[in-house]
């Protein structure tokens, strides 16, 4: 009789002791592990004239760690970089061609900054960066 | 009449033969290595009622030292002076319930801590704020704990409350200050099963530390570091944000099973999670990091104690899990920073390993240990690592032995061995400051080396029956070697009075 009193106070026992495991077990922290986003910065020139070549270096310092990535890779008005999730400074600086309205044909000096741009979203990131001529 | 004489003395004679073998029962409970195999069960509350075979009352003064050649862990220092008056006591109210207490304040000083500017550097670890100059600190620390622990019928209970205060200062600059406070409530409950007690216990914990640093020297406003691990720092809210707060929580879970005497087999399962957020004063309580520390440990075992002899073999494991989370601030709005994204950037993998074996015969206790330990630290972005991993083996002798009517002494001598057996360091040197380097290089320099350990101690115990109090004097000297050619030394001191 005592025994089958043990038994079931074990069982008992044993149930809440499970129980709590789970519990503690299943608050663990999960590991924000996906650090990178892929981001594409595109210069904006408006509407009246289309970007069509750029020959630029884009800065971009991660405002957290002051990291600076640099690229010069555009592929059209766009360049494409991985970066670590985050908030960032751009400046991009160089030369580009475009044609306007009319479809002439430009070359000329410009500069793109900007003091803040979130880069944060796991996979893609864009942004839209206006131009402004330095000529 | 003469025989009846003769019966008392021989009872008299009786009880004065049981009272002198409980009190060195007694006083082995307390002193002896084989409380080694009772340590963790005794994490419980509620297996506190069974902790002591008498109650006992103990003031004590004690001073510890600790002096390296060189730091081997620049954050913690050079060592420390830390003289505390303390009192601990263990109160039988009735045979099936127990109070027990303690008291302790210390007040003290570290040396030459650099690249860390935080109390418990221990649990916060890597998410503190920190500068290359460093120095001497002041410590202060107030220690209240109590508990009370029942029986009832084959149901044990308990639980236990403790609390810590502390302050850490430094009065030239950088003059940090942290001030903690630390509360711990833990309750527990077992019920025998068999010749089994079967337990388990919960704790919950609530941290809180505000540290600040300040500089009252007109040229010496330099910037503090946020660090997040392995060199790194939040470059963004370093500088002039020196004033930060931190926030913990926690809680744990043990299970244990332990043999009602002191044969047979035993084991000890327990997890804790605690996190730590650091929080930035200057910022509207912004949250800059959180950490996410993750304990488990286990044990195994058998032991058997037999008259004069006994005898414990165990297996234990313990992994210990650091991950800092940075919180990736936006822009402002008004006085509010939203938070874009937690990323993980730091993480700590700890494992260590060991099986031990006590052999007690007589006055002798002996006990050998080894294992392995490992460690592991890595930061996602620029990819950084450190590494290290060692083989140790340890053996403790002790001898414990009445001298004379009223003295009781107590040897004990260590000896052990940690030897580097692999290391690892991966570090965008290029992108780092000349400081951080050098910070980086010296930690690894200790971590890969080394280590020769030699300890030595005597404690005395002087009761005479006339006496209401025991006296008490303990000296022990620990030295270190390490395989880098510095050495650290340890000497501990302690006087009190037991009753």
């Amino acid at each position: 009789m005592s025994n089958e009193i043990q038994c079931k106070d074990m069982k008992k026992i044993l149930s809440i002791v499970m129980l709590l495991m789970a519990v503690v077990l299943s608050a663990c922290h999960q590991d924000n592990d996906d650090y990178m986003t892929q981001a594409t910065i595109s210069l904006d020139g408006g509407d009246t004239l289309k970007i069509e070549q750029v020959q630029a270096m884009a800065h971009l310092t991660n405002l957290n760690s002051r990291h600076v990535t640099s690229t010069a890779d555009f592929v059209g008005s766009k360049v494409q970089i991985e970066l670590l999730r985050g908030a960032y400074q751009a400046h991009v600086e160089g030369i580009l061609s475009y044609t306007d309205l009319q479809g002439k044909r430009y070359v000329r000096s410009f500069r793109a900054v900007s003091d803040y741009i979130e880069l944060v979203n796991s996979g893609m990131s864009e942004v839209k960066l206006s131009i402004i001529f330095l000529d | 009449m003469e025989k009846k004489l003769h019966i008392i003395l021989l009872l008299l004679c009786q009880f004065l033969m049981i009272e002198a073998a409980t009190l060195d029962s007694v006083y082995t409970d307390r002193n002896s290595l084989w409380r080694y195999t009772r340590i963790e069960a005794l994490q419980n509350p509620a297996m506190m009622t069974r902790a002591y075979l008498k109650s006992y009352t103990e003031l004590s003064v004690q001073c510890d030292y600790r002096k390296q050649s060189d730091a081997f862990c620049l954050e913690q220092g050079t060592g420390f002076l830390m003289p505390e008056i303390s009192a601990h006591s263990y109160v039988r109210l009735t045979p099936s319930s127990v109070v027990w207490g303690e008291a302790a304040y210390a007040n003290g000083k570290c040396f030459d801590k650099v690249y860390n500017n935080v109390a418990d550097m221990e649990l916060l670890y890597p998410d503190v704020i920190a500068d290359s100059i460093g120095g001497d600190t002041k410590r202060e620390r107030y220690l209240f704990s109590g508990g009370y622990a029942a029986e009832n019928g084959p149901w044990l209970i308990g639980g236990e409350l403790k609390f810590r205060a502390e302050q850490e200062y430094r009065t030239y600059d950088p003059r940090m200050r942290s001030i903690v406070s630390d509360l711990t409530l833990k309750a527990g409950m077992a019920r025998m099963v068999g010749k089994y007690r079967l337990g388990g216990h919960a704790e919950g914990n609530i941290y809180r530390q505000t540290a600040d640093v300040d500089f009252y020297g007109e040229t010496n406003g330099m910037g503090e570091l946020q660090m997040t691990g392995l060199g790194t720092s939040y470059v963004r809210f370093s500088g002039s944000n020196r004033d930060i707060f931190y926030e913990g929580k926690g809680g744990a879970i043990g299970v244990d099973v332990t043999p009602d005497e002191e044969s047979g087999w035993f084991g000890h399962l327990r997890h804790a999670l605690h996190q730590y957020e650091r929080l930035s004063d200057e910022y509207n309580a912004m949250p800059l990091t959180t950490l996410y520390r993750q304990q488990t440990s286990i044990t195994v075992g058998w032991k058997r104690k037999t008259g004069n002899r006994d005898q414990a073999y165990l297996l234990h494991a313990s992994y210990d899990k650091r991950a800092s989370d940075e919180h990736v601030v936006g822009s402002a709005s008004g006085q509010d920073y939203p938070i874009l994204t937690d990323l993980t950037m730091y993480k700590q993998h700890r494992w260590d390993v060991y099986a031990a074996a006590l052999y007690g015969c007589d006055s002798w206790h002996l006990l050998a240990r080894t294992g392995l330990l490992s460690h592991r630290q890595s930061y996602a972005y620029e990819e950084r690592k450190m590494e290290y991993a060692r083989l140790y083996g340890e053996l403790t002798v002790q001898w414990l032995k009445p001298v004379g009517k009223d003295l009781t002494l107590n040897l004990h001598a260590a000896g052990g061995y940690a030897g580097n057996i692999s290391s690892k360091i991966l570090m965008p040197y290029a992108n780092m400051t000349p400081s951080i380097t050098d910070y980086i290089n010296h930690s690894y320099q200790y971590q890969k080396a080394s280590y020769t350990q030699a300890e030595l101690g005597i404690k005395a115990d002087y009761q005479p029956t006339k006496w209401p109090v025991g006296v008490f004097g303990q000296l022990a000297t620990r030295w270190q070697f390490c395989s880098e050619s510095e050495h650290e030394g340890n000497l501990h001191l302690t006087l009190g009075i037991i009753f």
